[in-house]
């Protein structure tokens, strides 16, 4: 029979028990990013980080959850391990769908079962034939991997992030909570354009945890940016008139994230509008 | 410091009784529609090609693009819309022309009417100051992207002679086998094909000149395949978003690293095949099962895929072929041409045949522009394309060890700007 990712990911769920993890309530942590240097870990160089899509294929909705992964490497030796985030803005769901499918996007055959020890985390997941630690603390998915002669490495890294998201103050809503980017403005400069036309979009977003990264997704248009003469985001309707959609979402470096969105009119062209706007 | 060329025109002009300037142009003049003009496209996930494609001051021909399909444009007319100017504005005829062209070839001379000395034209739907003129000499049978010049002329409606505009025009004109399907869209803005993806596929890949489709997808196959990138033998995992492809860090110089899999390369070989037109769709397979031995992308001979975080003895490319102990593939993906359903897979490639003068016939075939000696070619030399789903798993699949047994679905594909 074949399967689909969404079909094990459902799988593993049952499997792991997931619906009786008590991870969905309060507190939650206000994001999380490694740090620069790790504790005991400073041998550790950041090659490069990764964003995972934020979005499902074909879906028009953002994940509630933000997936990035951290490549590492210690020079010395050669050694490389990955450490993959995931933070969930609102609860603990998202995390878990976000770990279990970053676990099940992978071509090895893998097995995961639940611990029965809280040595890391609130839920841990072993994996019985790799070097690898898979957790969740609160809405915190974490995810170490062994990319090579890192045997010592990864169980070290693994109690060093969890003894980070320990440390962070816990929130009992991230609603609100001032280390989430905050957008402040996302609207069309007008509620009406007509088809082919194009409006200014503002955005401003309040964040303390720079830099930002941001998605945009439109329906029956496009968002895209001006390079001349200045940066300038705007809409562009699609050929055909109805109602136009654009949202953003913004991830700061704590790997927490926002999301907006406005509706915007599209009505048909009037006759010679072109030339209004090329004179 | 003017020539005796330039003087000499300079000296035409004055005498002309009109001068008419060419100030726009429009490529892809009515976006519901692929026939009769270009397709929709954007330039990346960030940037549009806005319309008119064309305007005063533009210079370079990536300044101005355009894109055209080739079946859905096949025994039509294609016309392209231009606006113009004349002075004195009282003059309310003149005659438009340009050489040049490329495979759009030369523009015909084209009578234009003007009012208040902006051309008008109302045989369209469009703006009418707008003129819709047709390309008699348009040649579109191949892919290509192709850089055209037009030298544009006028006459002025009582003259005999014609002038320079002193205006050539610069575009890059891109020609697709037909409409992009999935993930690509004609309907949905945010997913016009994108001009860097086009210049991806035709000119990275080298399918410029190609009327095959199989063929095109071979040569993405093989280009992606021969990226500088390198098999995941810890987990196999995706790097680049798979079937939700992430194309900008893939064509900014793989932000992403190096370490792909199979779902990366099945996600670029169908985001840069249907770019072309092409019938490619992302397919998954789970269960898959033990390899054969082949060649993963950037690896050596392996028949034990995950050697990088498999205990000893395993910790190796290659063990005995009957040893079960072995890792293998618990699912793959690779891509798929809906209409007869053949394979095509940049994630490895099989042992290839031993070169024979078998090989030396077929190269000679291909220069002598026989399509189907390429396939056949590329074939023995152990590339995954155009394989039938038996052949395919013939070739890569050790059926004789527990573990094979799926079938391939096709999934939805995206791409995550």
């Amino acid at each position: 029979m074949a399967m689909t990712v969404l079909d094990r990911l459902g799988e593993l769920k049952a499997s792991l028990g997931v619906s009786g993890w008590e991870l969905r309530t309060p507190p939650f942590i206000p994001g999380y990013a490694p740090p620069v240097t790790l504790p005991g870990l400073d041998r550790l160089t950041l090659e490069r980080t990764r964003l995972h899509p934020a979005r499902m294929p074909g879906a028009t909705t953002w994940n509630s959850w933000v997936a990035r992964t951290y490549v590492y490497r210690e020079e010395s030796t050669r050694a490389s391990v990955q450490l993959t985030i995931v933070v969930d803005r609102e609860s603990a769901a998202g995390a878990i769908d976000g770990l279990l499918l970053h676990l099940l996007q992978s071509q090895r055959k893998r097995k995961f079962v639940r611990s029965a020890t809280t040595e890391i985390g609130d839920v841990a997941i072993e994996e019985p034939d790799a070097n690898a630690r898979h957790f969740l603390r609160r809405n915190v998915g974490v995810s170490v991997e062994d990319y090579g002669e890192a045997k010592e490495l990864v169980p070290h890294l693994a109690r060093a992030v969890d003894m980070g998201l320990r440390e962070r103050a816990n929130v009992a809503s991230l609603a609100a909570d001032p280390a989430k980017p905050k957008i402040v403005h996302f609207t069309a400069n007008g509620s009406v354009v007509e088809v082919g036309g194009q409006v200014a979009i503002r955005l401003e977003v309040d964040d303390r945890h720079p830099p930002l990264a941001m998605s945009f997704h439109a329906e029956s248009g496009s968002a895209n940016m001006a390079k001349v003469p200045e940066e300038q985001l705007y809409f562009r309707a699609g050929p055909s008139p109805g109602k136009g959609r654009v949202s953003v979402l913004v991830i700061n470096a704590v790997n927490l994230s926002a999301i907006a969105a406005f509706d915007i009119d599209i009505t048909a062209v009037r006759r010679g509008v072109d030339s209004e706007r090329l004179r | 410091m003017w020539g005796v060329k330039d003087i000499e025109l300079e000296v035409i002009n004055r005498r002309a009784p009109c001068m008419v300037i060419l100030t726009h142009i429009k490529f892809n003049h009515d976006p519901l529609s692929l026939a009769g003009d270009a397709i929709n496209i954007r330039v990346n996930g960030q940037q549009e090609v806005s319309v008119p494609e064309w305007k005063s001051g533009y210079f370079a021909p990536e300044q101005s693009l355009a894109a055209y399909a080739i079946a859905e444009t096949a025994g039509r007319s294609i016309t392209i819309q231009c606006r113009f100017t004349i002075a004195p504005k009282t003059s309310t005829k003149a005659w438009v022309k340009a050489t040049g062209g490329g495979m759009l070839g030369a523009v015909d001379p084209v009578e234009v009417t003007f009012i208040n000395g902006v051309s008008h034209d109302t045989s369209h739907g469009g703006d009418p100051d707008f003129v819709s003129i047709t390309l008699r000499h348009s040649a579109l049978g191949v892919i290509e992207r192709q850089d055209i010049v037009w030298t544009w002329a006028y006459r002025c409606s009582s003259q005999t002679h014609w002038h320079p505009m002193r205006l050539t025009t610069q575009h890059r004109i891109y020609a697709v086998l037909r409409e992009p399907p999935e993930p690509w869209s004609q309907t949905d803005p945010q997913k016009y094909p994108w001009t860097w993806a086009l210049d991806y596929a035709i000119v990275d890949a080298g399918t410029r000149g190609l009327a095959d489709m199989e063929i095109a997808i071979a040569r993405i196959v093989r280009h992606v395949y021969d990226e500088p990138l390198q098999y995941d033998i810890w987990y196999g995992r995706s790097s680049y978003g798979g079937k939700m492809f992430q194309i900008t860090d893939w064509l900014g110089g793989f932000r992403n690293g190096p370490i792909v899999n199979c779902y990366d390369c099945a996600g670029a070989v169908t985001t840069f095949a249907t770019v072309l037109g092409a019938d490619a769709q992302y397919n998954f397979h789970d269960p898959f099962g033990y390899l054969k031995p082949v060649y993963p992308i950037g690896r050596g001979l392996c028949n034990n895929p995950f050697y990088g975080s498999a205990a000893p003895p395993y910790d190796v490319p290659l063990v005995a072929q009957s040893d079960a102990g072995r890792t293998s593939f618990g699912n793959h993906a690779y891509a798929k041409r809906s209409s007869d359903q053949k394979n095509f897979d940049a994630c490895m490639k099989a042992s290839g045949a031993k070169c024979t003068w078998i090989d030396a016939l077929l190269a000679l075939l291909i220069a002598l522009g026989a399509a189907w000696a390429e396939r056949l070619l590329l074939q023995r030399a152990g590339w995954l394309i155009a394989l039938a789903q038996s052949d395919y798993e013939t070739k890569v699949l050790d059926a004789s060890l527990p573990g094979a047994g799926g079938h391939p679905v096709v999934e939805a594909m995206d791409i995550s700007p």
